[in-house]
């Protein structure tokens, strides 16, 4: 009797640890965590443009958020898997073509059709970033950006 | 079951046959209960059947372009005519797709422009060319998404493929160094099926460049594209995306699907499929009010000229290879194959999630 209870109990065990794991392994998100933060540029915040996150351990996710007010959110759906990642601001001032051309025009890589705007923020956040942060699993990821 | 047993065995009389209030109720629950299980299910099934009339399009658009390579020895010429609006690919693919009237009335389709204006003739939105444009086709419209127009002209949802990068069809950032196809930091381009072709006078002047030459093109005075072969696609055709859907803009004011204009006419996988990130939609507008996508307008170096893929399918998008074939690509497919899939000369190794 006690022997039949024993052997059920380890059943259950196993069953209870088998439905965990498999739980654990079946998020449809891959792990992906939410990340949220706000920029400012020289102690005010950016009103206008784009914070990117280029994975640096070769992990599957990015993403280029776009700023409202100074602040950003990338939902849970759309969030970056824990590792490094490089920072990358981005705010043209949407007037200044650093090519001057017809924005009327597609562009294409012959001359006269491609209009980029000057880049507001400095380089070493931008072009040449060498700013990294990490996407932890536990805890939230809040990020600050203060760029000088 | 026992609806006309005798009365007389339940004891209600003689106007005991029939149901009781109980029973009515029940029989109501019994089939509310079934309403709200089978419309979710007919929802469904409509969603899917929209999803697979959208996948044929695809598939006609990829046949359309093989019987275009049959006929010409190349792939179309490309998204668009460089210089501005003097057609997209959606003009030279008519015939092949069975809208050779629409075709016959379309005029100038790639007209010079050699940056001078006046235009040399009417571009897509000028005489019987606005007529092709203001016509609803199916072929380029995705059931699952709601058809738009600007103007008269419509909207449409599929897009080919200008490769990993931008429009521009260089590195990102523009003119970064030491970078690679599969770099995140640096991302070489790494060639595309597709690209800004250029009018005929000028490549069969000589005009025309090698994939090559876009490795090191300056997207200010960088070389135009020709049209591509099908030995070009260097990958293999089986893992070089060809088309992909996008989402047209509601609300008025967006110019995404937007695809008789050349900014609106293709798409490149630098971003996700359905991600956050914005398009960046240079030489238009946009309105990034929901269900729309994130847009903007100011295209930078890190963040230059693209139409993201989309569509409005749940979990992912459906896209066509340049061998003709079409599959879905789920949401979270991973940035290096996403890129893999799209360039035609990268030479990369696949990761397993293809």
């Amino acid at each position: 009797m006690l022997g039949l209870f024993m052997s059920s109990f380890r059943g259950l065990t196993v069953l209870v640890t088998l439905t965990t794991l498999l739980v654990g392994c079946s998020d449809p998100l891959g792990g992906r965590m939410e990340v949220s933060g706000t920029v400012k540029l020289k102690g005010k915040s950016l009103a206008d443009g784009t914070v990117s996150f280029e994975p640096l351990d070769g992990q599957p996710t990015r993403a280029t958020v776009m700023l409202t007010a100074g602040e950003f959110t990338i939902p849970k759906p759309n969030g970056l898997v824990p590792g490094r990642y490089m920072i990358r601001v981005s705010a043209g001032d949407g007037k200044t073509a650093v090519n001057p051309v017809n924005p009327d025009q597609p562009p294409g890589p012959s001359g006269g059709t491609n209009i980029i705007s000057k880049e507001l923020i400095p380089a070493d956040w931008n072009v040449d970033s060498k700013q990294e942060r990490e996407i932890v699993k536990t805890g939230p990821n809040r990020f600050e950006f203060e760029i000088p | 079951m026992h609806l006309n047993t005798h009365p007389s065995s339940h004891g209600r009389g003689p106007l005991g046959r029939g149901f009781t209030l109980i029973e009515l109720l029940v029989v109501i629950a019994i089939i509310a209960i079934l309403i709200g299980l089978l419309l979710p299910a007919v929802q469904k099934v409509r969603e899917s059947a929209a999803r697979m009339k959208c996948q044929n399009n695809l598939k006609q658009i990829s046949l359309g372009n093989m019987a275009y390579e049959n006929a010409n020895g190349t792939f179309l010429p490309g998204i668009s005519r460089t210089g501005c609006c003097w057609g997209t690919w959606q003009v030279p693919i008519l015939p092949y797709i069975e809208q050779h009237g629409a075709f016959n009335l379309y005029t100038n389709f790639g007209g010079l422009d050699a940056g001078a204006l006046p235009p040399t003739g009417p571009r897509y939105n000028a005489g019987t060319n606005l007529t092709v444009s203001s016509t609803r086709m199916a072929t380029f419209t995705c059931p699952s998404d709601v058809p738009g127009v600007i103007g008269t002209i419509t909207t449409n949802n599929y897009v080919l493929n200008a490769g990993n990068t931008s429009f521009y069809q260089v590195s990102i950032p523009i003119n970064c160094t030491g970078g690679s196809v599969t770099s995140t930091t640096c991302t070489t381009f790494g060639g595309a099926p597709f690209g800004w072709y250029e009018d005929p006078a000028t490549v069969a002047a000589g005009g025309d460049s090698s994939p090559v030459a876009y490795t090191t093109g300056n997207p200010a005075t960088g070389l135009c594209g020709r049209q591509r072969k099908m030995t070009d696609i260097t990958d293999g055709t089986s893992n070089t995306l060809m088309a992909s859907e996008v989402n047209q803009g509601r609300g008025g004011g967006d110019y995404r699907g937007f695809s008789w204009w050349g900014g609106g006419a293709g798409f490149t996988a630098y971003s996700l499929p359905n991600s956050i990130d914005p398009d960046v939609m240079t030489g238009a507008a946009c309105n990034a009010t929901p269900p729309n996508a994130p847009c903007t307008t100011t295209s930078t170096a890190t963040r230059p000229r693209m139409q993201v893929a989309r569509s409005r399918h749940t979990g992912g998008v459906a896209v066509t290879m340049c061998d003709g074939s079409v599959r879905f690509v789920s949401n979270s497919i991973s940035v290096a194959t996403w890129r893999a899939v799209s360039t035609s000369q990268g030479g990369e190794v696949f990761a397993g999630d293809w």
